[in-house]
């Protein structure tokens, strides 16, 4: 016997009484509208929004994001944006990153008004490193596509699971000095919504 | 390691040293109460909270019972989805499947997330013997590597160091760092700007893993600074290591387990980054690993399953229990002498080291209860400390003089004509002994006991006396 037969062999005499299914566990019960709820959960994680009337106003709006932090730099989009018109100002640079974009934004499945969470997922339309390595990250997200729960966002992911599902609630932090928390530990100093109702 | 501490023994010295180290002092002080606020604030803030607690506690249990089936289901997923799972019944094999791969790979460089199931089998130590450079990403896990210490908290592992004690670390060991840093803002941005670069030129990510999920074959990975997710995503091999107590059935699950683990870790109602990764990187994907390989770590934990300690593997390792712990809070992590302090540590050390190295450890303990009433999936600490006390006395593992002491109070309770009596002479004694300050600060024979508290003066007489006089009247 290799090393799984044996422990799965352990681990089967030791299996209790296959008793029923779980009884439904509760969830936390947001008040009020679904996107106030979204909204004021998202700024209590220190992230910042604006809300837009359509996609046709982004490039713009990252723009004025670029000039009013004084970066400098391409800006790393997410493919899925790609039809958009962005200003050639922004330097636009579609893919994944190597982290010299100081600025990237990327599409969000999901919001989770729970949480005040943005559900990514990896795909060709979409890089993971986009979520991790810039210092500013923004991200593009449709109002209609706020739920209430976090296994609402889940059950947006359809059969195949993609190879990263990444929750992202507010910028990177750390309290591992004196349990004192600071902003911008390895990933996004700033997480910055865009937040689409038309 | 601390200096040389390479095992629990020892733990009375080192828990005697710690108390009487201001720095430490200092830094325990400095966190300790945040911890405890943050958790009882997201608490308060969510009403469902004790509900939840029970649902998690009913999931871990539904896993546990099934847990072969579980891991086998999670498997065929991950086969699936193009990865590989390696089995490890102990810690050595888990450290050879590691080495293999790394070497398969023609890795060189390795950055590693925070694992705890890592610090179990002295990954590092492995790595490097190996000739891997190994460089920790998680700015805890990062500070003690400098350090070259364990962890000292399952979730904060550099929380016995004061700000100062990390500008030096980084001043002696950043050789372009042109001042001593003083502000934790600029200690975290010198952390950042050393660390990129170590994550861009890694051959291999080594993670932990919070959960593995049998239904779709992903793994759960609860951080906040971001460093897991790169470490998941940048190199072109990613290893997971996990403990097989991780499994649950399905993402609703994880899904009520996440909810009271970050609430109880860090006060959080999730952390910033909670991530579900399934597998290598797919066809068309722009970023990702190449190779993805599952470690399942065995090292004991099929035993505690039919044993009398069970419900310690439902530990989703939230680090509660360590932070409201008086004993823990008082000597910090390093007194433990073993990879999992607390009082979850004083449950688990002694199964992975034997009750002879360890016979300290469940009675570094007040039996005050704080850490059953905190913890999130309601594991009984205080009740399994008590089962490997009387696990420790009746393998004669303690040492004589307490087992002498024991063994004495039994003779006189099992006489209580006798006990009465000595009783009797003893408070009279103790009364004597703290005239006048209403309190005994030394004791004779009982030095060790004093040595760190006073004893309250008893109130006059015995027990009895007073019980008798009372059914006079």
């Amino acid at each position: 016997m290799n090393a799984r037969e044996r422990m799965l062999a352990r681990l089967r005499a030791l299996a209790g009484p296959a008793t029923g299914a779980l009884p439904a566990p509760p969830r936390p019960k947001p008040s009020g509208d679904l996107v106030d709820a979204f909204l004021a959960q998202l700024e209590a994680t220190a992230a910042t929004f604006e809300q837009l009337e359509d996609m046709g106003a982004i490039g713009a709006r990252v723009l004025d994001y670029r000039r009013r932090m004084g970066l400098v730099g391409p800006t790393a989009v997410a493919p899925a944006l790609r039809e958009l018109a962005w200003p050639t100002e922004l330097a636009v640079e579609f893919g994944s990153t190597d982290g010299r974009a100081p600025l990237a934004v990327s599409r969000a499945l999901a919001g989770i008004a729970e949480t005040g969470s943005l559900v990514l997922v990896s795909g060709p339309q979409t890089p993971t490193l986009l979520n991790f390595l810039p210092d500013h990250h923004l991200v593009v997200l449709d109002a209609a596509q706020i739920l209430l729960h976090v296994e609402d966002g889940w059950a947006c992911l359809g059969p195949d699971m993609p190879r990263a599902v990444n929750l992202i609630t507010g910028p990177s932090r750390t309290a591992d000095v004196e349990q004192t928390i600071q902003l911008g530990a390895h990933g996004p100093r700033r997480l910055h919504l865009l937040l689409v109702s038309g | 390691m601390p200096e040389g501490v390479a095992s629990p023994r020892g733990f009375q010295e080192r828990a005697r040293a710690a108390l009487a180290d201001p720095v430490l002092r200092q830094a325990m002080d400095r966190a300790r109460s945040g911890f405890v606020d943050k958790r009882a604030r997201a608490v308060d803030a969510l009403p469902e909270f004790e509900a939840l607690c029970d649902a998690a506690r009913d999931v871990k249990d539904f896993s546990l019972e099934r847990l072969g089936a579980l891991l086998e289901q999670y498997e065929a997923k991950v086969l699936a989805a193009g990865g590989r799972v390696h089995w490890a019944e102990t810690a050595e094999d888990a450290r050879q499947a590691v080495l293999a791969i790394c070497a398969g790979a023609g890795a060189r460089k390795v950055a590693k997330g925070k694992s705890m199931a890592g610090e179990e089998v002295a990954l590092n130590a492995a790595l490097e013997g190996a000739g891997f450079d190994v460089i920790e990403t998680d700015l805890g896990e990062y500070i003690v590597q400098l350090a070259k210490e364990p962890p000292s908290h399952i979730i904060a592992p550099a929380v016995h160091k004061t700000r100062e004690q990390v500008a030096a670390l980084f001043e002696a060991n950043h050789p372009d760092l042109e001042r001593r840093l003083t502000e934790i803002p600029e200690l975290v941005g010198e952390a950042r700007r050393v660390l990129r670069q170590q994550f861009l030129t890694a051959d291999v990510g080594i993670t932990g893993a919070n959960l593995l999920v049998a239904a779709t074959g992903s793994h759960v990975l609860v951080t906040n600074e971001g460093n897991g997710d790169l470490c998941s995503t940048l190199p072109r091999v990613h290893i997971v290591i996990a403990g097989i107590e991780k499994v649950v059935p399905d993402l609703d699950g994880a899904t009520t387990i996440l909810r009271v683990l970050s609430r109880s870790a860090t006060g959080q109602a999730i952390t910033t980054y909670t991530s579900l990764f399934t597998g290598p990187k797919r066809d068309g994907d722009p970023d990702g690993p190449e190779e993805f390989h599952v470690v399942l770590l065995d090292n004991g934990r099929s035993d505690m399953l039919g044993g009398e300690l069970r419900d310690m593997l439902r530990c989703i390792r939230c680090g509660a229990c360590l932070n409201h712990c008086p004993v823990y809070t008082a000597i910090g992590g390093h007194a433990y002498g073993a990879v999992y302090p607390g009082p979850m540590g004083s449950v688990l050390t002694p199964l992975q080291w034997g009750l002879r190295e360890t016979a300290d450890l469940p009675f570094a303990c007040t039996l005050n209860g704080r850490c059953a009433e905190v913890c999130p999936v309601r594991i009984p600490l205080p009740e399994l400390l008590r089962r490997l006390r009387v696990r420790i006395h009746q393998q004669d593992a303690k040492p004589g003089r307490a087992r002498r002491g024991l063994a004495l109070w039994a003779w006189l309770a099992r006489r209580p004509g006798l006990y009465h009596r000595s009783a009797g002479v003893g408070v009279r004694l103790l009364r004597l002994l703290g005239r006048g300050r209403g309190r005994v600060p030394r004791l004779p024979l009982a030095g060790g006991w004093t040595r760190g508290r006073d004893l309250p003066l008893p109130q006059g007489s015995t027990f009895f006396e007073q019980y008798r006089k009372g059914r006079r009247r």
